[in-house]
């Protein structure tokens, strides 16, 4: 009994990206420097940025990555060493994740003081301390033969406590709003019309194993405008309609919540019994 | 024999690299730091589990041939070096194929390069490596166009390989017996003409044909070593574009010392600077090389606990000890920075007699009886023209000596190290 409410619980947790219950962290910034704030870029992927909360001590990147709630699948050969896919993406069609994933399509790991910039992992997902109130980012980068990697698209710094953050965005995990509303920030994610093998168009440090960028490496033009509001989920990858990002979520939040109860309801009639 | 430009005297070198292993390991003839580098080997061998080093617990073959490479350098440690050798023998297809994990089939270049080069650098037998042909294997993988290319299913992941499988390629197969002109002129197109090397040779057939090709200080250093060891098996062209590519190299060094990657890793680091400071020394670069060896030299621990240890940068350095998240990492950088400390190249690591049949054996053309995919045109073999023999035998007489060297090693040693030196 138990083991079917935990492994349904599970199929949920996958399908959400926001899910409030079950999930290790808390969605948004961490409210202050007792944590470590983990930012999450989807860009190609599609499902823009999240930004949750790994609470307390975080030893190392992928203690903060999954303390903050995401799903961490690393590759055959590396185990979680190498991370492959954040809460499923990308998918198996795309990235077998046998071994270490192609410079064309990755995670790149980032980390920032708060209030500082994005700086380029040296050091593996195992190999890094975040100190405290710092921020860890993961970008996936994507490029024809050897791409250009750019840090999240969201300034690593906690909100002022008491400003009120401005307009648009929502400081719950809850569900956003209607598709099509992006962020109030300048373009965050990915460009809009970037075809999604040439990659992106700015790019600031370039790809992991140094590599040649086909990409004329100008400006970072995306990442140059202030701090973008979204908090948790925001800039859908496609302009206009390309996904229903926010209904999904929508539909994931249910399905979560209705694992969560299920669970809760097997637990319950399980529990006087049953290991 | 004579070596045109900057490049310094190479078979008095690899002479007197020779005869002096005929007592001690290869003490490096270039500027070095011989007992920083020792010190550096013998803690990486504290580091091993068993014969191997790991990642996080998973066994990391392709650290584990870096640390061969590090051990025979420097000669600090004769029965890890061994042992290293013996467990990357072990464990050949675990490196160079998914077979582990229940995907037949599957072959990566520059893992099977890099134990090539590993095979070569020593009293190994490149036909014969825990089983395998290497040197075969490695010629299979060459396409048309010179490249070596993974064998690995678009589902898998598809074909990966990059500049630094191609190095190892030109430099495994130059110390084996003779690389084919071809692979090494698809490592010179990776040059461009600014004299650096990209990474990622997808973009365009050549690197002056990619606008704005990253150019790589690794990448460089390895190919310029490379390249060197194809030389001096009488490959064309390829002595030209090292020098360029060491002039290059000379260019990006830092002030103090130092280098730098590309992209990410541009920040001054032990690891381009231990691969740039090697290859200044192959290439002649006496007073540059010293000051990477320095430099490398400055971020070395010389206390207990970890003494030896290398630090990746200024930072971690500073960061003093190392603990269990950290060590990784060390272990990585000392790997590599120590090449810079010992000043051998990688044309020249292990530089034993090479297992052969004796002076007369004529230089093999072609030597793997199953490379069908392999270019059958211009091999350059050492032994031939002007190029002081690196190795030079046919892979199955190879076989057969290294069968022989196992065996009856120190009369073999002598009579090989007379054959090397002029």
């Amino acid at each position: 009994m138990r083991r079917l409410a935990v492994v349904l619980v599970a199929a949920a947790a996958t399908l959400v990206v926001a899910a409030p219950p079950a999930r290790a962290g808390s969605a948004g910034y961490c409210p202050d420097a007792r944590g470590v704030t983990v930012v999450v870029d989807y860009g190609a992927l599609g499902g823009g940025t999240v930004v949750r909360c790994a609470p307390g001590n975080q030893p190392t990147g992928l203690a903060a990555l999954e303390n903050a709630g995401f799903t961490v699948t690393g590759t055959v050969r590396w185990g979680k060493g190498f991370v492959c896919r954040i809460d499923g993406k990308p998918g198996v069609d795309a990235e077998p994740c046998v071994d270490t994933p192609p410079a064309s399509a990755y995670w790149s790991y980032w980390h920032a003081p708060n209030g500082g910039s994005w700086t380029y992992s040296s050091l593996g997902v195992r190999n890094r301390k975040p100190p405290a109130g710092s921020f860890e980012g993961w970008s996936f980068a994507t490029g024809s033969s050897a791409s250009a990697a750019r840090p999240p698209g969201v300034a690593p710094k906690r909100p002022e406590t008491a400003k009120p953050a401005p307009s648009r965005s929502s400081a719950r995990p809850q569900p956003p709003r209607p598709a099509g509303e992006r962020s109030t920030g300048p373009a965050v994610a990915t460009p809009p019309a970037a075809p999604r093998t040439t990659g992106p168009t700015s790019a600031p440090p370039p790809t992991r194993p140094p590599a040649a960028a086909p990409v004329p490496s100008t400006t970072a033009a995306a990442t140059a405008g202030g701090t973008p509001s979204m908090v948790d989920v925001a800039a859908p990858s496609a302009p206009g309609g390309g996904t229903p990002w926010p209904a999904l979520l929508g539909l994931g939040l249910a399905a979560a919540l209705g694992g969560a109860a299920l669970l809760t309801a097997r637990r319950r009639r399980a529990d006087p019994g049953t290991g | 024999m004579p070596v045109p430009g900057l490049l310094r005297p190479w078979g008095t070198v690899v002479a007197a690299v020779a005869l002096a292993a005929a007592v001690a390991p290869p003490a490096a003839a270039a500027p070095s730091r011989p007992d920083a580098g020792r010190a550096a080997a013998a803690w990486l061998a504290t580091q091993l589990d068993g014969g191997h080093l790991t990642n996080f617990g998973v066994p990391d073959w392709g650290l584990t041939a870096d640390a061969y490479f590090a051990l025979a350098a420097t000669g600090a440690d004769p029965a890890a070096t061994a042992r290293v050798r013996a467990e990357l023998a072990a464990h050949v297809r675990s490196y160079t194929t998914y077979d582990d994990w229940g995907f037949p089939g599957v072959r990566i270049a520059g893992a099977t390069a890099k134990l090539l080069a590993v095979a070569a650098s020593g009293d190994a037998d490149p036909a014969d490596f825990g089983g395998v042909d290497l040197r075969a294997e490695t010629l299979e993988l060459v396409d048309g166009t010179g490249r070596v290319r993974d064998r690995i299913p678009a589902e898998l992941g598809g074909d990966q390989s990059n500049t630094f499988a191609q190095s190892f390629a030109v430099l495994g197969l130059a110390r084996s017996g003779g690389v084919p002109q071809p692979v090494v002129d698809f490592l010179v197109d990776q040059q461009c003409a600014a004299g650096g090397f990209r990474l990622m040779p997808d973009a365009s057939p050549t690197c002056d044909g990619q606008a704005g090709a990253t150019l790589d200080t690794d990448s460089t250093a390895m190919a310029v070593q490379a390249l060197l060891a194809a030389a001096d098996a009488g490959a064309d062209g390829a002595r030209a574009a090292a020098e360029k590519g060491a002039a290059w190299l000379a260019d990006r060094q830092d002030a103090g010392g130092g280098f730098g990657g590309s992209g990410p890793t541009s920040g001054l680091n032990t690891n381009s600077a231990g691969l740039a400071g090697q290859a200044l020394a192959a290439a002649g670069y006496d007073e540059a090389a010293d000051r990477a060896a320095a430099w490398v030299a400055g971020l070395q621990r010389t206390a207990a606990p970890d003494a030896g240890a290398i630090a990746y940068d200024p930072a971690g350095f500073a960061a003093g000890t190392i603990d269990d998240v950290s060590r990784d990492q060390w272990r990585r950088a000392t790997a590599q920075a120590l090449l810079a400390l010992a000043g051998v190249p990688f044309g020249e690591i292990g530089a034993t007699p090479p297992p052969t049949a004796g002076p007369t054996t004529p230089p093999s053309p072609a030597a793997s009886p199953t490379a069908s995919a392999a270019p059958t045109t211009g091999v350059a073999a050492p032994g031939g023209g002007g190029g002081l023999p690196i190795t030079g035998a046919p892979a199955a007489v190879l076989a057969g000596v290294a069968a022989a060297l196992v065996g009856g090693g120190a009369v073999l040693v002598v009579a090989g190290r007379r054959r090397r030196a002029p």
